[in-house]
């Protein structure tokens, strides 16, 4: 690389390949602002909307509907079809404009009365120039022009379809609110504020994607969360160049510390009530329109293994849970490596039935162990994959073929011993236990690499690779803060939502991971 | 934006129990698996307070070393002592001075790896995994311990935190062991060694607890230096009284005229155990793997200190950590597949443990009284929070 950045010819074509992308860039800047630039509202109504029709191409999709105010004054409106709540338009914008009464008046009154008594909206701006009013346009408003007035009035009219509040799929619980937040993200800013009515709780618009001017929104509690992890979010926030963001994956991705690693940094929620448990904790919350799916920040390891029933649920019923999930994380990772290792390297350490059990099983199989292992968790992975992608009611078929049907017939052809069955069967189970999708997905990838050291060096080859893993996890960072907390570094206070979750009367503190501002839940916050 | 992801592990340091850890990790290695042995053939059943005396003498060492490096709050021997041996106007003096010292902890760090690695090599392969040819396993070994070894000590002291519950499960079936088939009337009748032998013991049984020069380079990173006579205390208490207890177990399983002639005698005890209840038929691979994590924390413990120890002498980047860990490691790997058997290595493994003793004690013999001597101290830190 270095050599290539010494090469003359090499630095040639870099800086034309610059100049070429600047130009590209300024073209964009000129189309969108130098078309319309600090261009000012022209007098006549007609010329404005031409103007504007002009500027976005005359879209099929764009409403443009002159009438004659009071007889005498010509006015333009200005919206995009569907985009805007129709009825409101009608009802409440057109109707009182068409039929207001008439009243010789100067200009400014004009204006004053058609603020003041016309319109009923209840949100209402004022515009300078025409680029807020094709801005406002695109964001769903309406623009009202009047003949002689140098100004337009942007009408909030936004009412595109929605889905509405639905439950949160990915993320089921027996108990716990039913409703998930939305792909609008004020619906979606209205649940969160509908659990947390505290006066300090912020919440800061950016715009993110030149081409999308996609909504971005960063919740957080003033005086709870650190402000240098604010700040943090936020500068990485505004770096981020992007022409599109669509799903809040990419700004996922854009302010994770690390690239490199398989493991989620960042944890992504459908949930309301999560997002709010977690901000309570003093960590930021980010919501993208256009997704239903928040982020928070920073993430530490375990979080992922926890469900928000944990916390709904009596604290044994949890702690009980959170066990059995480690396990069900332990048999994903490991068991088909364990699997190879126990009968290629030491059958020694099986009870002596079940070696010889297993020799018996595999007696007639043509494939080694390992190969065996991977064309069986190749095949469920396929599996699972298309039962994601098939239709609703034919996808759990799939599984069922795929799982019993193909499972038994390949050990009545003597393809595959029954043990590798039903390893890969329990491994898959257990990788659905995990509560936390793109956690699961780390844990599924790691598994074939476990696979490959288990068939090279048996256990030792297992735990070397355990050792690596743990190296690597030990080293990331969520915005600054050690993913392996509170385990590593050791915080025994925090252990108490950990592994296991203690009643809620002697959590009194909020995890000190964090670094909260105010550390205390309840109470005096130091009682045991 | 990469300026952002690229931080700097400023503010990110050693808490005191992660120097404990630190420390007994580095400490409690390979040399357990042969200790009853080694120390056994001097002294019969004495060594069960010779080793305690061991432990002593190795605690007084590591306490000097520690009164040392603890007044250099936030700096690594490689940065303290060219400013005890040199003088501010010519501070090249001082630098040519300390490599000496470099070069001496370097040696024995890198032939302390080598045996350590050739060592459970040979326990692998003899015990395990029979039929793979013991170059693989090493080199997949030291492999591994390059990727840590290349990590900021930051990074190894949280990783070795991680790893510390996993390295007390062997001492869980030691327990067993003993109960199951310990004998009282092996350790008795003790007193029967006269006092050479007993030396000899001594000096033999200090090998098995080497690694703890590495406080050297670790204080430098420590978030309350003021607190590393505890931690490292506490951290020899510890080993001492593991090490005392493995003796103990394999001293009543076996008797004092057994584990002579036992190449493994700890490993063997824990063989003996008996768990059908917990579905495995036969630990030992499980215990060999769980050993690993010893092994593999002390081995990269002192991989990593010698990077930062080079790092810290030439005034290295950041980014040449990984380069220089991962060339460190064919050497070791050499040096290790140099004796012939396992014999050799045991043989070498007493005499190096003999100068690696002198070295330990000659540091702070020279530079502590030197230091004081010309009244030099480090400056005290600033607040800093453990990672």
């Amino acid at each position: 690389m270095v050599m290539y950045m010494s090469n003359p010819s090499f630095r040639i074509w870099r800086r034309k390949e610059q100049r070429k992308q600047k130009k590209l860039d300024e073209h964009y800047e000129k189309q969108l602002n130098a078309a319309l630039g600090d261009e000012p509202i022209k007098p006549t109504a007609k010329e404005n909307a031409d103007f504007i029709n002009k500027v976005l191409g005359d879209c099929s999709d764009l409403v443009t509907r002159s009438f004659t105010m009071q007889g005498e004054v010509g006015c333009a409106v200005l919206f995009i079809d569907e985009l805007v709540n129709k009825e409101v338009v009608h009802n409440f914008l057109l109707r009182p404009l068409i039929n207001s009464e008439k009243a010789r008046q100067s200009a400014d009154e004009l204006w004053t009365m058609i603020t003041q008594n016309i319109v009923e909206v209840g949100e209402t701006k004022e515009a300078d120039d025409l680029k807020t009013a094709v801005d406002a346009i695109l964001s769903a408003d309406t623009v009202l022009f009047i003949d002689g007035l140098q100004k337009a009035l942007i009408v909030g009219t936004k009412g595109w379809a929605t889905r509405g509040v639905s439950e949160p799929r990915a993320e089921a619980v027996v108990r716990g609110p039913r409703e998930g937040l939305s792909e609008t993200m004020c619906f979606s800013l209205a649940m969160i504020r509908h659990r947390l009515r505290d006066p300090n709780f912020r919440v800061k618009y950016h715009t993110i994607g030149k081409r999308t001017k996609t909504t971005v929104g960063l919740l957080y509690i003033e005086g709870l969360s650190d402000p240098k992890i604010v700040k943090k979010v936020t500068d990485r926030l505004k770096e981020i160049e992007i022409d599109g963001v669509l799903e809040s994956g990419y700004i996922e991705e854009m302010i994770q510390d690390q690239i490199w690693t398989m493991f989620p940094l960042v944890q992504n929620t459908e949930r309301p009530d999560t997002v709010v448990a977690h901000l309570l904790e003093g960590k930021v919350a980010i919501l993208v329109e256009g997704t239903p799916h928040a982020l928070i920040a920073p993430a530490v390891f375990t979080q992922f293994y926890y469900s928000p029933e944990d916390y709904y649920e009596k604290w044994y019923h949890s702690t009980f849970l959170r066990f059995i999930r480690l396990i069900s994380m332990i048999i994903a990772l490991l068991l088909p490596a364990l699997y190879i290792a126990f009968v290629s390297f030491h059958p020694e350490m099986l009870p002596a039935n079940l070696a010889i059990a297993m020799a018996a099983g595999r007696a007639t199989v043509p494939f080694t162990a390992t190969l065996e292992a991977l064309l069986m968790e190749i095949s469920v992975e396929i599996l699972r994959e298309a039962s994601i992608r098939l239709p609703g009611p034919i996808g759990p078929t799939i599984g069922i073929v795929g799982a019993l049907v193909i499972g038994n017939a390949a050990v009545t052809a003597g393809l595959v011993s029954p043990a590798i069955v039903i390893v890969v069967g329990l491994t898959t189970i257990s990788s659905y236990a995990n509560p936390s999708y793109n956690a699961a997905i780390a844990v599924r990838l790691l598994r074939f690499g476990f696979i490959i050291l288990a068939a090279m060096f048996g256990l030792f080859g297992v735990m070397m690779g355990l050792m690596i893993m743990v190296l690597h996890l030990v080293q990331l960072r969520s915005l600054g803060i050690p993913y392996m907390a509170p385990f590593s570094p050791l915080n025994l206070r925090d252990l108490r939502d950990s592994l296991v979750r203690v009643p809620w009367r002697w959590m009194n503190r909020r995890p000190a991971v964090y670094r909260s501002q105010d550390p205390t839940r309840q109470g005096k916050g130091d009682a045991e | 934006m990469s300026k952002l992801r690229s931080e700097p592990d400023v503010g990110h340091t050693i808490s005191p129990y992660q120097a404990f850890v630190l420390m007994y990790q580095s400490m409690y290695g390979v040399g357990i698996l042969s200790l009853p042995r080694d120390v056994g053939k001097f002294t019969g059943n004495d060594l069960l307070w010779v080793i305690v005396l061991s432990g002593l003498t190795v605690w007084g060492i590591v306490m000097l070393n520690t009164w040392l490096s603890q007044r250099y709050p936030g700096m690594t021997i490689m940065t303290y002592a060219p400013r005890i041996l040199g003088n501010d106007k010519r501070e090249w003096v001082g630098k040519v001075l300390t490599f000496p010292i470099l070069a001496g902890l370097a040696t024995f760090w890198i032939m302390g790896m080598s045996i350590s690695t050739r060592v459970f090599g040979e326990v692998v392969v003899t015990g395990v995994l029979v039929q793979t040819p013991i170059e693989a396993v090493i080199l997949v070994f030291l492999i591994a311990s390059a990727i840590a070894g290349g990590s900021h000590p930051t990074n190894m002291a949280k990783f070795n935190e991680f790893m510390f519950p996993f390295t007390l499960i062997p001492i869980l079936l030691l327990v067993i062991a003993l109960v199951q088939r310990g004998e009282l009337a092996n350790l008795f009748p003790m007193g029967e060694a006269n006092w050479p032998l007993i030396l000899r013991g001594v000096v033999s049984a200090t090998y098995s607890f080497a690694g703890y020069k590495i406080l050297l380079i670790f204080s430098g990173y420590y978030a309350k230096p003021y607190k590393s006579y505890q931690s490292h205390s506490t951290a020899m208490l510890s080993v001492t009284f593991i090490y005392w207890f493995a003796c103990l177990t394999s001293l009543s399983v076996f008797g004092k005229d057994e584990i002579n002639n036992i190449l493994y005698p700890v490993w063997e005890s824990i063989k003996v155990v008996y768990l059908k209840e917990l579905f495995f038929e036969r630990m030992e691979s499980a215990i060999l793997a769980i050993w690993l994590i010893a092994v593999f924390c002390s081995i990269s413990n002192l991989l990593m200190s010698l990077v930062q120890a080079l790092m810290d002498a030439f005034h290295l980047h950041e980014k040449w950590r990984r380069w220089l860990s991962f060339s460190i490691v064919p050497i070791v790997y050499f040096i290790a597949m140099i004796p012939q058997n396992i014999k050799v290595v045991g043989v070498y493994a007493s005499r190096l443990g003999i100068l690696a003793l002198m070295l330990a004690l000659s540091i702070p013999a020279i530079l502590l009284p030197v230091s004081l001597i010309r009244k030099k101290k480090g400056e005290s830190p600033s607040e800093t929070t453990a990672s």
